[in-house]
């Protein structure tokens, strides 16, 4: 993947912040509403940047973990956010 | 402090900064929507009075063109019960165009404020069921999203409302007009009044007008620019 949106990977980070606890991928792909392809891109660049981590649970199945690097983005996109509304004045 | 302490300290501080959007957006909204509720208001008077004035003076121009007369002529000859229908009958138009005119701008406000609004009450609704989902965990779907959209389309429509903002002195002016016109009923003051308070909004206007126009264009730019930036830094 080239270029990543970026309302797409925010929308995985909140997913991955939101819930907590590791999550399966179907999961995530359901309630970040992309279709399995694109999910897969997104999860092996996040993967990449060591955002996310994969692991096996107790069935075998693959679930995914947002790392603390990726709390750190995610903490910095939000900080980022709030400077900008807290910035605009009407 | 170990490791699940620290994790839960940061997402308590990420929960905090994601509430205070919430609470901001709210308040950025209310702003905008009192800004444009005194331009309705404004432009709903002045709609009004433009009408009452127009239908009074249609009347005595059709008089004048009918008869060949006088203005005072047309008061003496006319009965009282005709005056006050005739006056009864513009205030009635100045009234019912006014009221038109304010529906019709809260409508293409609202048009306008439509997306925010959603966008604001989707974000409120999924703050409000993390918080009953107990925060850090359990299901539920953050407002990142949302409120990168919100943030997106708010430094697209600010230079916009800037640039609208310049057309609010000729509305000013029109209005000081009418007002004084109504009151001390002398054309000639009104028109000088009404100048003068068009020419002095279009001052104050026009100095703040580069300055923010340039501040907002920056904080566009600036917000493209971060966006580029945080996906190539991660």
């Amino acid at each position: 993947m080239e270029k990543p949106d970026l309302y797409v990977v925010a929308r995985f980070l909140d997913i991955m912040f939101s819930n907590g606890s590791s999550m399966k991928n179907t999961n995530i792909q359901m309630l970040l509403g992309v279709n399995y392809p694109r999910f897969m891109e997104y999860l092996e660049w996040l993967l990449k940047r060591d955002l996310v981590a994969a692991s096996l649970d107790e069935e075998g199945s693959e679930r995914i973990k947002l790392t603390p690097k990726g709390i750190d983005s995610y903490h910095r996109l939000v900080d980022w956010i709030k400077e900008t509304l807290d910035g605009v004045k009407i | 402090m170990n490791n699940t302490e620290n994790d839960s300290n940061r997402r308590q501080e990420i929960q905090s900064s994601l509430n205070s959007i919430v609470e901001s957006s709210d308040k950025w909204l209310e702003r905008l929507r009192r800004r444009e509720f005194r331009v309705r208001l404004a432009g709903s008077f002045l709609t009004g009075s433009l009408v009452l004035m127009a239908v009074g003076a249609a009347a005595i121009l059709g008089f004048y063109l009918s008869q060949g007369e006088e203005i005072d002529d047309f008061f003496e000859q006319q009965s009282l019960a005709f005056q006050f229908s005739l006056v009864g009958a513009a205030a009635a138009a100045g009234l019912i165009s006014g009221i038109l005119t304010y529906f019709f701008l809260k409508r293409k406000h609202d048009t306008r404020m439509k997306d925010l609004s959603s966008l604001i009450t989707e974000m409120k609704k999924k703050t409000n069921e993390q918080q009953q989902n107990n925060a850090n965990v359990g299901g539920g779907e953050g407002i990142t999203k949302e409120a990168l959209s919100l943030a997106e389309k708010i430094v697209t429509l600010l230079p916009e409302l800037v640039r609208k903002r310049k057309h609010d002195s000729l509305l000013f002016g029109a209005v000081a007009f009418v007002v004084t016109n109504v009151v001390i009923s002398n054309l000639v003051v009104a028109i000088i009044v009404g100048v003068l308070v068009w020419l002095y909004v279009r001052h104050r206007t026009k100095k703040s007008y580069e300055h923010e126009m340039s501040k907002y264009e920056e904080q566009k730019r600036v917000f493209e620019q971060r966006k580029k930036d945080f996906i190539d830094t991660l």
